[in-house]
Order: C-alpha cells, then structure tokens, then sequence
C-alpha cells in the first residue's frame, strides 16, 4: 500500500520536480518497489497528456533531414540490447521516430511521408515504413505500424491500444503478395492487455514491392491462411 | 511542447534534434509495457527543452511568461478539421480533460510542466505553501488521469 506522501513523490518524480538529493533517495526506492514504479510510469503517461496544452506547431523545413544526418556524420551508435534483437535496432528506431513524429507534430500524412522518404535515403536503406488502417469500431484509438525490409525480408510491427484479443484468439499478422494466391503469414503477436504489443518477423519466400500488410483475428497460434476478420490494412 | 517551453524558433529545433538523436541512442531501452511510445517522446522531448530552460539562467521570466499565457493556452484555437487525424482526436480529449480540471490544480500543473521550475519555486510563482502545492500537483494528476481514462 502506497501512502499519500509516497504517491506525492511518485507525481513529482514523474514531473521531475525534485530536488537532487531527494530524486536519488526516491531513485533507490524505485529499484526495490515495482508497484512504486508502476505509479511513477502512470503519472508520467498522464503527464504527456498535458503537452497537448501546447498549440500545435510545425517544426522548420528539413529538420527530419538534419536529424538523421546529424546521427549519420556523427556515427551514433544505439545501445544494444543483451539479446538476439539487436539485428532489429533499427527497425524499431525507425517505428518510434515514425511513431513519435505522428506523436510530436500535428500533419501525421505529411510527416510520415517526409520521414520515409528520408530513411530510405540514409543508413536504413531499404527499410519501408507502413502505417496500416483501423478497420475496428471498437477501438478507435488501436495504431499498427509495420516497418519492413523487402530486401532481407525482415521487419517488426507494433500494435497500440489494441485490447487483449478474446480467449481462444490471437491477432495474427499477413503480408498480401499479388504473386502469391494466399497472404503469407508473419507470426502472432503476442497482445497480452498491455496498451502496446510489438513483435519482429522473418520470411523465407520472395516477397514483391507491391506486398501490404493486414492483421487479422485468428485462434491461438495462428491460422495458415486468414479466417478471422481484418482488423488492419495498408493502403 | 518544446516551443512552448522554450518560446524561441531555433532552440525548440535544436532541443528536438537533441531529443530525436537521443531517442535513436536510447531505442533499446525502451520499454512498450512501461510507457508508450508518445509518452517516451514527449518525457525525451520535454527533458531536452527543460535542460535547456535552466540552463538560459531566465527561469523567472519564462514562468512571467507561461503564467501571462496561461489562459490564452486555454482559449487557443483548436487543430483544424483537416488536421483531426488520431493524434488530433487525442489532443482535443487532453485539452478538454485539462479543462475540467480545478484552475488551481490546472495552473499547478502548467508550471510543473513547462516552465522548468522546482516545487519551491512553483509555490514561489503562485504564492501557495509548499504542501499545498505539492498536493495540487498530485491531485491534478489524478484527477486528469481519472477524466482521460473516460470514454
């Protein structure tokens, strides 16, 4: 049980409002209480909310641009992960910018375009970003967003604000290859009730430029070919 | 957001820049179940921006600044039709959950928020006792949660 003058530490620590000595006390409190850290991640989400206050504004020509120069002249390189993952940094880079850009500015279209267009002309070469539409009702906040390698056949997807699929189902990923007669299964991605489900995937077979991308509700496992309803198309 | 803290053109840019390259840097330690991506950005984003506000040494202005906007922010136009996109959805749900808030608890939270002040120096800006307005802060917190968590 987290009492009042805790939780008060926990909103500030969220805000960053302490003072130092104080931030490091609550810092060493966080790694022994995970339910301390839970509240310090709740106040913190519903603290972005206040940024929308701010009036939109659009950042100047080019600013996309001399980001990714700036990572490239300065040979940045991201923390790798103590795991296998690290092959699949930079598609999960580009997501959060991608993500973070619909996010950040208020032109989602043209900023994903401009983002796009600007990755493919830098170090992540091939990678395509695909912003895939909601079909559900139920959901309108719900996202996917795949980001895709057809030259090595690899790439991610993230789900936000998807509800855990019903017991007995799984949200299942496809990719849709006009010289193919069946969408070509991705994998399951694990939704579990968590507000984001992210999941990484390999092809073994050919896939062309003009393939989109769908996420479906399947039973558990997956389905070799989709049955369940679309949920998520790419245009 | 990170004009709105800093209120100058080339510093937000430089600010974000800083923020997207630390993004790319800290990618991996990203955690989905602890935040989302939105979130993640905006706390990089803002942190830059402060860091930057403190820094300047102009800390009383900028606050005279924020607090003189204050209501103005609230009346501010809202996106246009052609920009409801999702995120557009969303930033008329916070504004209008912010707005429900107590103006009290609001003003508390606009400061801790943007203006890069301590806690102390929040109590300072809106002559309240230091308890009082660290029980704003909390409260408002709860408070917008509790009105954004509504359908």
């Amino acid at each position: 049980m987290i009492d009042e003058r805790t939780e008060e530490l926990a909103a500030l620590y969220g805000l960053d409002l302490l003072e130092p000595a104080e931030r490091r006390a609550f810092e060493a409190r966080l790694e022994a209480e995970p339910e301390l850290r839970k509240m310090v991640d709740d106040f913190q989400e519903t603290a972005a909310a206040i940024a929308h206050a701010a009036p939109p504004r659009l950042p100047g020509v080019g600013l996309e641009a001399r980001i990714l120069e700036k990572i490239r002249e300065d040979k940045i390189v991201a923390l790798p992960k103590p795991n296998s993952a690290n092959v699949w940094l930079p598609w999960a880079i580009a997501a959060c910018l991608a993500l973070a850009c619909i996010g950040l500015y208020s032109n989602y279209t043209r900023v994903r375009t401009e983002l796009a267009q600007a990755v493919s002309q830098n170090e992540l070469g091939q990678v395509r970003i695909a912003a895939l539409g909601s079909k559900l009702t139920t959901a309108p906040e719900a996202s996917a967003v795949v980001v895709w390698d057809p030259v090595k056949r690899r790439g991610m997807v993230r789900l936000d604000h998807l509800p855990a699929p019903e017991p007995g189902r799984d949200y299942q990923l496809w990719i849709i290859d006009p010289n193919y007669k069946q969408p070509i299964s991705a994998g399951v991605i694990q939704a579990e009730g968590s507000s984001a489900a992210m999941a990484f995937f390999a092809i073994d077979q050919p896939i062309s430029e003009a393939s989109k991308f769908a996420v479906s509700v399947e039973r558990t496992g997956g389905a070799p070919a989709p049955e369940g309803p679309i949920i998520f198309i790419s245009k | 957001m990170v004009y709105e803290i800093l209120g100058d053109q080339r510093e937000s840019e430089d600010a974000l820049q800083e923020a997207f390259v630390q993004m790319w840097k800290r990618a991996s330690t990203y955690d989905p179940v602890r935040s989302n991506v939105f979130t993640w950005a905006v706390m990089i984003s803002r942190h830059k921006a402060i860091d930057r506000l403190r820094s300047r040494q102009r800390r009383s202005h900028a606050s005279t600044v924020i607090a003189d906007e204050f209501g103005a922010a609230d009346q501010a136009d809202f996106v246009s039709g052609r920009e409801v996109t999702a995120q557009g959805e969303e930033r008329i749900r916070a504004r209008a959950a912010l707005e429900k808030l107590p103006e009290d608890q609001r003003a508390a939270l606009h400061l801790a928020f943007f203006s890069g002040l301590t806690h102390a120096e929040i109590a300072e800006q809106l002559t309240a006792p230091l308890g009082t307005i660290k029980a704003r802060i909390r409260r408002g917190l709860l408070a917008l949660r509790e009105l954004l968590e509504k359908p």
